[in-house]
């Protein structure tokens, strides 16, 4: 019976997989001889030499530290993790490891699997890696990570770590090649050098190395590419959302006079996203989202709002009343 | 045979949520008998350093008629020094030098036809599979694999922290609560005392004391002068190790892992209780030796020409 099987997996397997593709190693149980680690060493030198030039250490810039990156297209589109970009439309620098800098501005995260896209903003081509969209890694397979572990080093060059896949979970995949601070948003590539996941975090022992896999960032390609903020965190925050308006000031009231109705606007800021939906100075802002509004109440509701929400708002403007719908733009530098 | 019968029935989604049995991945049993013959060159030509019963790294045999390199830093602080080399062990040791540079020191032991390894001398590029030593016990010596990580290059000093906790208020640095036990309280550092000066330089406030303290080296000598009541105190003392986030994920790491003239980075998963010892490529050859094992993804080795010329330089006295 046992024949019969073997036969049947060797069949299966190269129609699956492309026999010329899948290194024999990948499965062993285990190395069985130094023979099979001389074929390992042999593909991880060749697999990394082809990779290399594609790998950049992504700083932050004001000392905020540093993460990884890898370019997986010719006009410099980067993937990496959204606890290195943070957020949508931020600019950065792509290190190469020949210390060449380029500037980054983000795209798209989805911030509760830690996939995040970036790309050049100079003009290209820049060397890139081949994605495995097909999603072909096995469980126990050989990987290779890589990454500028604690941060950019020209004299060490980018850092080289052999694994083996140990652990595959829908959104996360664990190695046991060893991760540091500063390989976050690192490539993980199978030993013919395709990319495969992208490095996230570390528990607590040197087994625990874990990594985002390309199918998360495949689904969520789109999205990302059209820089969209997509899920909920932890690996990310939504920034606060600003409307761009300057209340005015409280006025002393006299002995038994009401306090008038709604939030009177003193200044509205140039270029922010009140001003694009036409308030303007001197508006009366009666209600948010449906609810009466005071100057307490105004300033804790936009409080919680996130960057790229819709608020609805009732506005006096002397006799005429209107609604504006009005998406909440980003802080202001 | 997971694995097997997903391919058969060709639904590799069944895979999700499984794991990789333990004697499978890289520190497993079932990995260390593919290398065998290279743990047996592992055994014969490492040094089990002994301080007393207590395991304390390993050593690498230089000659077959008893000289040994170890790590010095380590092996300074033993009070009871014992080689194991293959089955014998040795007490009577002579220290015949010492490198701080490298962190060496040279002994000899009375012992002949010791297991010499052939020499790599030339330098392993990126991925070159190496096997270092992992744990020991009295007669057997354990192997582990890793590969060559990085450029050999010089590693510099580390950056420096005061070693005390301080603390910032309105604009003062305040040293914060100091252990009765704490080398600063017995320097005489009280918890409130006011930072005023660091070498000469004015600090006022936090950012000032990060910005004087940013470029300055672990080991280097600092004076700093605090103001407590009425007085104005100076104290002196060697600047500590800046303990970093990446240290916080770095398990046991080497206590000197600064300083060294030129090393081979691999990603060995090692501890400072395993360094000393041989780093040995494919083909058998000691390609360094293991010198720290300097923080979660680096292990640093001495690369054999250099461990080679010390060990002529020492030698000769």
């Amino acid at each position: 019976m046992l024949r019969y099987l073997v036969a049947w997996l060797g069949v299966v397997s190269g129609w699956v997989c492309g026999a010329e593709e899948r290194p024999y190693f990948n499965d062993l149980k285990a190395p069985q001889s130094l023979e099979d680690f001389t074929n390992i060493e042999q593909a991880l030198q060749k697999a990394f030499a082809k990779v290399r030039p594609a790998v950049v250490c992504l700083e932050l810039g004001d000392d905020q530290g540093s993460g990884s990156g890898v370019v997986v297209s010719a006009d410099g589109l980067i993937l990496t993790a959204a606890h290195v970009t943070t957020g949508v439309k931020r600019t950065m620098a792509a290190v190469f490891e020949d210390g060449t800098r380029k500037t980054v501005e983000t795209l798209g995260l989805v911030a509760d699997s830690d996939a995040a896209m970036a790309r050049i903003v100079d003009e290209g081509p820049f060397p890139y890696v081949e994605v495995d969209r097909e999603n072909t890694t096995l469980m126990g397979d050989w990987v290779m990570a890589l990454g500028h572990s604690g941060g950019f080093d020209e004299k060490r060059g980018v850092v080289l770590r052999l694994g083996r896949l140990v652990r595959m979970r829908p959104q996360t995949w664990q190695s046991d090649g060893t991760l540091i601070g500063g390989d976050s948003g690192g490539p993980l590539f199978d030993m013919s050098g395709r990319l495969i996941g992208i490095h996230s975090r570390v528990g607590k022992t040197k087994g625990e190395n874990l990594h985002v896999p390309m199918e998360e960032f495949v689904e969520h390609w789109d999205a990302m590419l059209a820089a969209e903020f997509v899920g909920e965190g932890p690996f990310a925050q939504r920034p606060a959302g600003f409307l761009g308006i300057e209340m005015a000031a409280e006025e002393d009231l006299g002995e038994g006079e009401e306090a008038p109705e709604g939030v009177p606007l003193k200044r509205v800021f140039e270029d922010s996203a009140a001003a694009a939906a036409g308030l303007q100075a001197g508006d009366v802002i009666l209600k948010l989202d449906g609810q009466p509004v005071t100057r307490v109440t105004l300033v804790q509701a936009l409080g919680a709002k996130v960057e790229g929400e819709v608020v609805s708002l009732l506005v006096r403007r002397g006799d005429e009343m209107m609604t504006l719908e009005i998406e909440l733009g980003g802080r202001p530098a | 045979m997971k694995r097997l019968m997903v391919l058969l029935l060709g639904v590799p989604q069944l895979l999700l949520g499984q794991e990789l049995e333990s004697e499978f991945r890289r520190r497993g049993e079932v990995f260390r008998e593919s290398f065998e013959p290279l743990r047996e060159l592992v055994q014969a030509s490492s040094v089990a350093v002994y301080d007393g019963r207590r395991a304390a790294g390993y050593g690498v045999v230089m000659s077959k008629d008893g000289w040994v390199m170890v790590k010095a830093s380590e092996y300074e602080l033993l009070e009871k020094p014992l080689l194991r080399i293959g089955r014998s062990s040795y007490a009577a040791i002579e220290e015949k030098g010492r490198s701080d540079d490298w962190d060496l020191v040279l002994l000899k032991v009375e012992a002949e036809g010791l297991t010499v390894p052939d020499w790599g001398v030339e330098e392993p590029a990126y991925g070159t599979v190496v096997f270092s030593n992992s744990g020991t016990s009295r007669t057997r010596r354990r192997a582990q694999f890793g590969v060559i990580s990085a450029t050999a290059r010089a590693i510099g000093g580390l950056a420096a922290g005061l070693g005390f906790p301080v603390v910032e208020e309105e604009g003062q640095v305040l040293v914060d609560k100091l252990e009765e036990a704490d080398a600063f309280a017995e320097l005489g550092l009280r918890e409130g005392d006011v930072l005023l000066s660091l070498d000469g330089e004015r600090v006022e406030g936090f950012a000032s004391l990060l910005e004087l303290i940013k470029d300055r080296e672990a080991g280097e000598m600092a004076k700093i002068e605090v103001e407590r009541g009425e007085e104005s105190l100076e104290f002196e003392f060697e600047l500590e190790q800046l303990f970093t986030r990446n240290d916080a994920m770095s398990g046991e790491f080497s206590a000197r892992r600064g300083n060294f003239p030129r090393v081979l980075q691999h990603d060995t998963p090692m501890s400072a209780r395993t360094v000393g010892g041989p780093l040995f490529d494919l083909q058998g050859r000691v390609i360094g030796m293991n010198i720290a094992f300097a923080s979660r993804e680096a292990s640093y080795a001495i690369p054999a020409k250099e461990l080679l010329a010390v060990f002529e330089e020492l030698k000769a006295g």
